[in-house]
């Protein structure tokens, strides 16, 4: 099990919030800390953190790529957790 | 030119190419409605559930290159379009779904008929959006049907609030805008380590799925396979890609597919996996799937890659691009001994199981895959099959001697009952030309039996064989195979569906001995209207070979 910190970069609408974490729900991956903010007024900066099975991870991210409105995702940190 | 949402809505239809649509009244669409009162360009089909439209639109667009369209209005109209977008999801069909909604002020108040079908539908779309201005329409229909094609197709609805059908702005087509894409380009070091493995290997396999048939690369499958002599097993969604009587075709793959491809999958060296995602009922348990096999996964969707199966090559890209290249790749070669492999396990599968099948017994009720083998036959494999769900779905995949692309359409994914008679409507319509037969249990067909009222209305010659056996049979057979015989609520006392056809004005015949087969098949077949064709058939019947579920493709059993 690993934390990991994953920064997102969205369209700024309405919707794409319930997408995005109905993802995270799909895959019954709970997040822990979630950030939001406007970037420019068609842009949303995210940062999220989450716990996960490497393989999962790997899963979510390209699920989360085919969401027409977001424009990045990536993996910006991973930290090993004690079992 | 000054219009209305609404009227913006038909003229951008009207502009993306758009001729049939599929839909059904009600408040918050009838500006829509009113606006196609006058549009001739376009045809609009009324259906008698929204399930119905939905559906009808994902059968236009599984044996076309459009996309499918349908409406529906707020509320009960969206909701009940839910299945059918569910469906479209899973098999990778692009639909659109034109929604209308309560007026914006209202939006939140639980207004009559306002039902959030942006929220509920977005886990079963490939993108939603909700339009609350006129302004909006051109740009966002555009960029609907741009989604709902590219990349990996998929449905797409918009929900468009009803004061933005009535608002009025000034229309102009170029503020539609224009779309690119572009498919991923391929490495030339993927395709030559892909051709590298495919020289190399002993015994190859290639497994043709959906893919093939979306990117419309049947001509290209069969150029590889015949120059690389490799043999081609097709997933349940792959069949019709390859002329089934091609030498190097050798079957069906997954849980009722054919005997041969399902065992020797664990014999192969290498796999070469042509758009298809290797979904659980094709490779039964995974531990022990394709274990002697390298992979080589070739795909338009990235996220399919490395999901299920490990690929030494992953190659993301579009079936028909790829293959294209990688014929320059490889060498010519031949597998003769490999293919005799598959040969034994014809004769093995025939013998046991096919044979028995389609030959009548005397003093026994006619058995489905007599059926379906006779209407092969005698269409020379040259109709359009739309199975529902269930036995007769799979004996349909198994008995028809497909030939041509595009002829088999069915509710793979999500395994929709009630899919086969709209989703024939809706091919029919896409291709009156063709011969489009709805194979349907006597269970499926009354999930969706009020559509037989588009049939007399827009005089649709569409062909329905009922395979009667009384029973929710694929159900019954796992209560006999896996529940020790308890047939728990799957006997059904139907209905006199001749009784239904002649009410819907459907000619028909009923018919329940082995005698009268031969004359009923050619009745329907020479019938110049639609006509229903009841056959009672065996009862108690299973389907074999079968994976039992969470059995690997080698446990498969003959009986
Ligand atoms: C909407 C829906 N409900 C339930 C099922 C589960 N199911 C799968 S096959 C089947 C039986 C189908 O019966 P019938 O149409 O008579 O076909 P048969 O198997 O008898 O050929 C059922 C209930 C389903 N696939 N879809
Ligand atoms: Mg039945």
């Amino acid at each position: 099990m690993n934390m990991y910190v994953l920064s997102i970069i969205t369209q700024n609408t309405l919707c794409v919030l319930q997408r995005v974490a109905g993802m995270f729900s799909r895959y019954r991956i709970n997040i822990e800390h979630i950030n939001i903010s406007r970037h420019t007024e068609e842009l949303s900066y995210w940062n999220v953190v989450i716990y996960s099975e490497d393989e999962r991870i790997e899963l979510l991210t390209r699920q989360l790529t085919k969401i027409i409105e977001l424009v990045e995702v990536k993996i910006i940190d991973k930290v090993p957790l004690e079992a | 030119m000054q219009v209305n949402g609404a009227k913006a809505i038909v003229e951008s239809l009207i502009h993306l190419g758009v001729t049939d649509i599929f839909g059904y009244p009600g408040g918050a669409i009838m500006p829509v409605y009113d606006a196609l009162f006058n549009a001739h360009k376009i045809k609009h089909i009324l259906v008698r559930h929204e399930q119905g439209a939905v559906i009808a639109a994902e059968g236009y667009a599984r044996i076309t290159d459009k996309v499918g369209v349908c409406i529906a209005t707020s509320g009960p109209g969206a909701t009940n379009l839910i299945t059918g977008i569910a469906d479209a999801m899973l098999d990778s069909i692009p639909i659109v779904c034109i929604t209308g909604q309560v007026a914006n002020p209202l939006i939140g108040t639980d207004a009559f008929q306002e039902a959030d079908i942006i929220g509920m539908t977005v886990p079963i779309t490939k993108w939603n959006y909700q339009v609350t201005k006129s302004e909006e329409i051109p740009h966002i229909i555009a960029k609907a049907f741009h989604v709902a094609k590219t990349g990996r197709p998929g449905p797409v609805l918009i929900d468009i609030t009803k004061d933005a059908q009535f608002g009025e702005f000034e229309f102009d087509l170029s503020s539609i805008g224009s779309f690119a894409h572009e498919n991923p380009v391929v490495a030339e070091s993927e395709l030559s380590q892909a051709a590298h493995l495919i020289n190399e290997a002993k015994r190859p396999y290639i497994l043709a799925g959906h893919g093939i048939t979306i990117a419309n690369a049947e001509k290209e499958l069969v150029e590889f396979a015949t120059k690389t002599g490799i043999p081609v097993a097709c997933t349940l969604h792959g069949l019709s890609t390859i002329d089934m009587s091609h030498p190097l075709y050798v079957g069906m793959l997954g849980m009722h597919g054919n005997y041969g491809p399902n065992v020797l999958t664990n014999e192969a060296d290498l796999i070469i996996a042509l758009g298809m995602r290797f979904d659980d009922r094709v490779t039964g348990n995974l531990n022990t799937y394709a274990k002697n096999a390298k992979v080589i996964h070739i795909d338009i969707d990235l996220a399919e890659l490395n999901k299920n199966v490990r690929a030494e090559v992953a190659i993301h890209g579009d079936a028909k691009e790829v293959l294209t290249e990688l014929i320059n790749h490889v060498n010519p070669n031949n597998h003769a001994q490999w293919i005799n492999k598959f040969k034994e396990h014809y004769t093995l599968e025939h013998e046991t199981v096919m044979h028995r099948e389609v030959t009548p017994q005397p003093g026994h009720k006619i058995k489905m895959a007599e059926v379906i083998h006779k209407l092969s036959q005698k269409t020379a494999g040259n109709a359009v099959i739309v199975s529902d769900v269930g036995q007769h779905q799979m004996i349909a995949a198994r008995y028809y001697q497909f030939k041509d692309p595009k002829s088999h359409i069915t509710s793979g994914g999500l395994g929709t009952m009630g899919f086969a008679l709209p989703a024939a409507i809706g091919a029919k319509v896409a291709a009156p030309n063709r011969e489009v037969i709805a194979v349907i249990g006597d269970g499926s067909f009354q999930m969706n039996i009020q559509e037989l009222a588009v049939l007399a209305q827009e005089g649709l010659k569409v062909k329905i064989l009922i395979l009667n056996n009384e029973y929710l049979g694929m159900v019954r057979q796992w209560q006999e195979l896996f529940f020790e015989e308890r047939y728990s609520f799957t006997a059904l006392m139907n209905p006199d569906f001749i009784k239904i056809a002649e009410a819907y004005s459907v000619p028909s015949i009923r018919i329940d001995s082995e005698d009268q087969l031969d004359k009923a098949l050619d009745t329907m077949l020479n019938a110049d209207s639609s006509f229903l064709l009841e056959v009672m058939v065996e009862k108690q019947g299973k389907v074999f070979p079968m994976v039992p579920a969470g059995c690997g493709v080698s446990e498969i059993r003959l009986s």
